[in-house]
């Protein structure tokens, strides 16, 4: 027998009961193995000191404090117990998985610049920036977003610009 | 048979004063559970905590362990959910222990015993608390608690031989740490001529 063998037969064997062959081989190997034997004795005296820890002694009002904030539990506390929820709400959470998948299949299905909603000006503004036909039009500010403009270009411009006039080709709703 | 059956059935129709006799019943093994496994100055904190939860899910306790078992459960959960936001901000705060000798509100009683017994109560939870949670917990469970090995396998959801391979491997690591303590339990132990199975 070897010394994890017999460790793990004795100390690490959580107080099962030995079978009598292996009690005998056990007790063969303890006999002419000290470092088994010190191992195992190390292991009670931990386990010793361990039951002897003195308990933490709890305060007298520790029930009562208990007991007073099992009142101050309000009766609908456990109705938005999320646990008690989960799998109650889960068609729910089903549906609205499903209508987030399709939904943005609809959207680019139906919309288009051309049947864009008239609810959506500034969204129009921004895209007519971003993808001109005619720079001259642009406003001073969308020159932010063109590519290959010179810081001095930009400049003359946002000084030079009217802010009513960069707006004015612009449906605001105003 | 259950003996807290009664009770738990009681408390779960609502009779907070049977809830009561169960806290008191379990307060103490509570409180030196959260102690022991958290390391926390505020042991009892953990532990309201662990009623409060027990209370407002008993309705959902079915009896397919014993009330304690169960007890114990939620008591792990509160303690690992607090020792994992403590762990998020340990390192702001450059220790995960709450205890330091001394600070503990009963180091202050008098006479020399007492005296002894809390600081031999605070080595141990010092050693206990730089073991790994999951070897920290099996120990604890067997040698502190005194619960059965098939008890803490259900309680940490783990084979039975995995619970032996951590208490094993954490009564090593703790002997180095407890030796200052070892030699005087030895003593005390052949004076008395006691002896403890390992188990």
């Amino acid at each position: 027998m070897t010394c994890d063998e017999a460790t793990r037969l004795t100390a690490a064997a959580g107080g099962r009961e030995l079978s009598p062959a292996n009690r005998r081989l056990v007790d063969a190997h303890l006999a002419e193995c000290g470092a088994c034997r010190a191992e195992i004795a190390g292991q009670e005296e931990v386990a010793a000191l361990l039951r002897s820890r003195p308990p933490l002694d709890v305060s007298p009002a520790f029930t009562r404090r208990v007991l007073d904030r099992v009142a101050a539990v309000p009766a609908w506390a456990d109705v938005i117990d999320f646990r008690k929820w989960t799998w109650r709400l889960s068609p729910v959470a089903a549906a609205l998985l499903l209508a987030a998948l399709l939904l943005p299949s609809n959207r680019a299905a139906t919309t288009s610049v051309e049947a864009r909603p008239s609810n959506e000006p500034a969204i129009g503004i921004m895209e007519s920036w971003v993808t001109p036909t005619n720079a001259s039009t642009l406003p001073a500010t969308a020159l932010l977003w063109q590519p290959n403009v010179s810081n001095d270009a930009l400049l003359v411009t946002v000084l030079t610009a009217s802010p009513d006039a960069e707006l004015g080709g612009t449906s605001l709703g105003r | 048979v259950d003996a807290d059956l009664p009770l738990v059935r009681a408390a779960s129709a609502g009779d907070t004063e049977a809830f009561g006799e169960l806290v008191r019943r379990y307060q103490a093994q509570v409180v030196n559970l959260a102690r022991a496994l958290a390391m926390r100055a505020d042991a009892e904190d953990l532990a309201q905590e662990t009623f409060i939860r027990a209370y407002r899910g008993i309705g959902r306790f079915r009896g397919e362990s014993s009330f304690k078992t169960w007890l114990y459960r939620v008591a792990l959960n509160v303690i690992r959910s607090h020792a994992a936001e403590r762990s998020r901000w340990a390192p702001l705060r450059g220790s995960t222990l709450d205890v330091r000798p001394g600070e503990s509100p009963a180091m202050a009683a008098p006479g020399a015993g007492i005296e002894e017994r809390l600081l031999r109560r605070d080595a141990i939870d010092r050693a206990l608390a730089a073991l790994p949670l999951d070897l920290r917990s099996a120990v604890v469970l067997r040698d502190v608690q005194g619960l059965e090995y098939k008890e803490i396998a259900a309680l940490l959801a783990v084979p039975i031989g995995t619970v032996e391979s951590r208490i094993f491997r954490a009564r090593q690591l703790l002997k180095p740490r407890l030796a200052g303590l070892l030699g005087r339990t030895s003593e005390a132990r052949s004076e008395g001529g006691g002896r403890d199975d390992v188990r």
